[in-house]
């Protein structure tokens, strides 16, 4: 088997050398254009990418770049293993990919990602927000470079709330009163107190870590596991008594992932709605909304003397570290995290600047993007760990378990922190 | 006539081969050389590599690759996610096989009847089989859906639902409905081969029998039945080892969801390969489902012989 894959190696070097060679030979006679094969995600905006790969040809002629199109952020699964699976063979078939915010703690440690440190100044760092450079930061280095932001966050029904004379929930408690004195009000039997998403899947996880509240509950900064607490317990309890006990959230939570909530809402049928920023457009959009103009966005309740949690999410560019054009690729990443394309994805598909200048700039359309600020002061990060895909899917087991009232709230944090030290050990 | 050539054939290849000796046999090795290495490639390889594998602790992650012997053997049998998969996976099976073979059974024997249309119901009943999974998964997703389902709103208008029932975020239910939409989809296979078996039934027995004064019930269990069962087991065996492996419908449906009820060997050993690329155990679970097929499909061709050999 050994000898096998040395054979393999050593038969891939020499194919290898001899394409090189040919490619050399062939453009030697001119300036070489160099190839960076980027590995990008899909969006809402599907012309989004070629225009902006042509922009950046125009500005630099002697890079060429190929488009490689990874599946939506909904099948984040999908992306992971596509990257995995490409990276981990130690090749150079992508040089820049996008990537989500949780996955660098991962990579990182794996070492399939080219540091960046000496490519940013710290200036360069300093011109976006704080919290973001830390998401793309492993061990002290960084390993990524900002695309978007996005987190979770509140939106409600501001005709409701107004008609009851409410001002949108700061706390849980402010939350299910509101619910159910605007339910009682309504008489609607097809209308929600309070929608979110309960699959079982990572969305699962990021309303969690919302319920939780602000700071690292479930691993800390040590990565020592804090999750079995009486603090997660009582969020555990919240989700339950959501479902079972006020009645707010339907059972069907349990196979809500991010656009099945979403419908319930934009059909008029719920009060409040915890999801990500895409929602707002479609929200307003009337082809896609009988709540078009009446809805608000908050930032998420929290418990009395907290802060509001908002899971920090969106994806950022990473640098495969085998690259063969490291200086091509970086000038590719460079532009597209740049204001001038921060500013173009923002007001083309609502995508949220991770460089706070750019929601000064006039240009800025879109109004929706200034009120998330209040929002992004409260991101959370998901657990940063190399081991975050076991985390990630214990979490997921012990609280569909919970949700489906297969387990108290005591146990199902019990377990879940039994399970995950278990698993980060 | 295929006997007579095959007959005729191979013996000139083998008195040309005597004349030519030694060189004739690599040649024939030689000749088999391309499709055995991509056999070997295609299959054997893997199935290797994942088994030695399974003896590994490897970690994409930790960049570790080292030498456990059993451990991840002997960690599937304390592993409650593990266990509970294979419970849900042997649900899945027995249940969805059980129904389709005895709906596949009621459609083939419709399908053989004689009436006019069958031609239209034989392409019909074969659709559900193929359309691919992901896609009737989808559209099942979409059946079952709480608020918007066309499975809720009819049983409500029947009458047989007071509430909206929560088809995939019930626990139980989940595993229903999962068992629900393969059987809606695979049934077809098993009528399709059912159907061959009957019409391999000579009339002729059927006719004695009726002269007999065997009234229809007695030729169904007396005639019917018993010649179907070597046909019948060899479909039972397909599905089977394909309802054990079952993957798109529970990854699409439920993603093994909620409370892991769904979670079967497949989707618990694509999320620990995949998602935790934590290859060692994973490989250690892919082998084990490997091991549980291949004992099933022993135990099967156990029962075939005898029925194989009273048809021959």
């Amino acid at each position: 088997m050994h000898r096998l894959s040395t054979a393999l190696k050593l038969w891939c070097i020499v194919t290898g050398i001899i394409v090189i060679h040919g490619v050399t030979a062939l453009s030697a006679s001119s300036e070489p254009p160099v190839t960076i094969t980027f590995a990008a995600m899909k969006t809402f905006g599907l012309d989004t990418m070629p225009y902006v790969i042509q922009k950046f040809q125009e500005k630099y002629p002697n890079i060429k770049v190929a488009y490689i199109e990874m599946p939506s952020p909904n099948f984040s699964t999908e992306i992971h293993q596509y990257l995995v699976t490409n990276l981990a063979g130690g090749g150079s078939t992508i040089d820049v990919f996008t990537i989500d915010i949780i996955w660098f703690a991962e990579f990182a440690e794996a070492g399939w990602l080219l540091p960046l440190d000496e490519y940013f100044t710290p200036q360069e760092k300093a011109e976006y927000f704080p919290g973001i450079v830390q998401g793309v930061t492993y061990k002290g280095q960084m390993v990524g470079v900002p695309w978007y932001l996005d987190a979770g966050m509140l939106y409600y029904r501001k005709d409701l709330l107004d008609k009851y004379g409410f001002q949108p929930p700061k706390t849980w408690d402010e939350l299910i009163r509101q619910a159910q004195v605007i339910l009682a009000g309504e008489k609607n039997p097809e209308l929600k107190g309070f929608v979110w998403q309960g699959r079982q899947a990572e969305v699962l996880v990021c309303d969690l870590v919302e319920f939780l509240g602000s700071g690292m509950r479930i691993i800390d900064a040590d990565g020592k596991v804090v999750l079995n607490s009486p603090e997660a317990v009582k969020a555990a309890k919240l989700m339950y008594d959501l479902i079972y006990r006020y009645r707010l959230t339907p059972e069907a939570v349990l196979t809500y992932d991010e656009e099945p909530s979403r419908r319930v809402f934009t059909s008029g049928n719920a009060i409040f709605l915890r999801n990500w920023s895409y929602v707002w457009g479609l929200a307003n959009d009337p082809s896609e909304s009988k709540v078009v103009g009446k809805v608000g966005v908050a930032p998420l309740p929290a418990f009395p003397g907290e802060h509001s949690a908002a899971t920090l999410g969106g994806y950022q560019f990473g640098i495969n570290r085998n690259t063969r054009h490291r200086d091509a690729a970086v000038k590719f990443v460079k532009f597209l995290s740049s204001p001038e394309i921060q500013l173009y994805f923002a007001n083309k598909i609502g995508f949220a600047p991770t460089r706070p200048a750019v929601y000064d700039d006039p240009n800025l359309k879109d109004p929706f993007l200034r009120q998330l600020q209040a929002v992004f002061t409260g991101a959370t990060p998901r657990p940063i760990t190399p081991r975050y895909p076991q985390v990630s899917l214990i979490l997921q087991s012990e609280f569909s378990k919970l949700l489906a009232n297969r387990a108290t709230p005591e146990d199902a944090v019990r377990e879940a922190a039994r399970r995950i030290e278990q698993a980060v050990r | 006539m295929g006997i007579q050539n095959r007959a005729t054939s191979t013996a000139a290849f083998s008195r040309r081969g005597a004349g030519v000796g030694g060189y004739n046999k690599y040649l024939g090795y030689l000749l088999l050389a391309p499709a055995l290495s991509v056999v070997a490639l295609v299959a054997f390889y893997p199935y290797l590599r994942t088994l030695w594998m399974s003896f590994h602790d490897i970690s994409l992650i930790f960049r570790t690759n080292e030498w456990v012997g059993l451990r991840n053997y002997a960690q599937l049998l304390r592993d409650a996610s593990y266990l509970n998969a294979l419970r849900n996976t042997m649900v899945f099976t027995l249940s969805t096989v059980a129904l389709e073979t005895l709906l596949g059974l009621v459609m083939a024997m419709v399908m053989h009847a004689g009436y006019r249309g069958r031609g239209v119901v034989r392409a019909a009943v074969l659709v559900p089989w193929a359309i691919p999974t992901v896609v009737t998964s989808m559209m099942w997703s979409w059946i079952y859906n709480v608020d918007y389902g066309i499975l809720n709103y009819l049983l409500g208008r029947l009458g047989l639902l007071s509430g909206p029932a929560n088809w995939l975020g019930e626990p139980r239910l989940a595993m229903v409905a999962a068992i629900i939409a393969d059987v809606w989809k695979t049934t077809p296979f098993i009528a399709i081969i059912l159907l061959a078996g009957l019409q391999g039934i000579s009339q002729d027995l059927y006719e004695a029998a009726t002269i007999d004064g065997a009234g229809a019930r007695a030729r169904f269990f007396s005639i019917t039945l018993p010649l179907l069962v070597p046909t019948g087991l060899i479909a039972v065996l397909l599905r089977l080892l394909d309802a054990f492996r079952v993957f798109a419908l529970i990854f699409v449906l439920t993603n093994g969801g909620p409370a892991d009820a769904t979670e079967v060997l497949s989707t618990y050993a694509y999320k620990v390969l995949f998602s935790t690329t934590d290859f060692g155990y994973g490989s250690a679970i892919a082998t084990s489902m490997f091991l549980y097929v291949l004992v099933i499909a022993a135990v099967f061709v156990l029962f075939l012989r005898p029925h194989l050999a009273e048809v021959e």
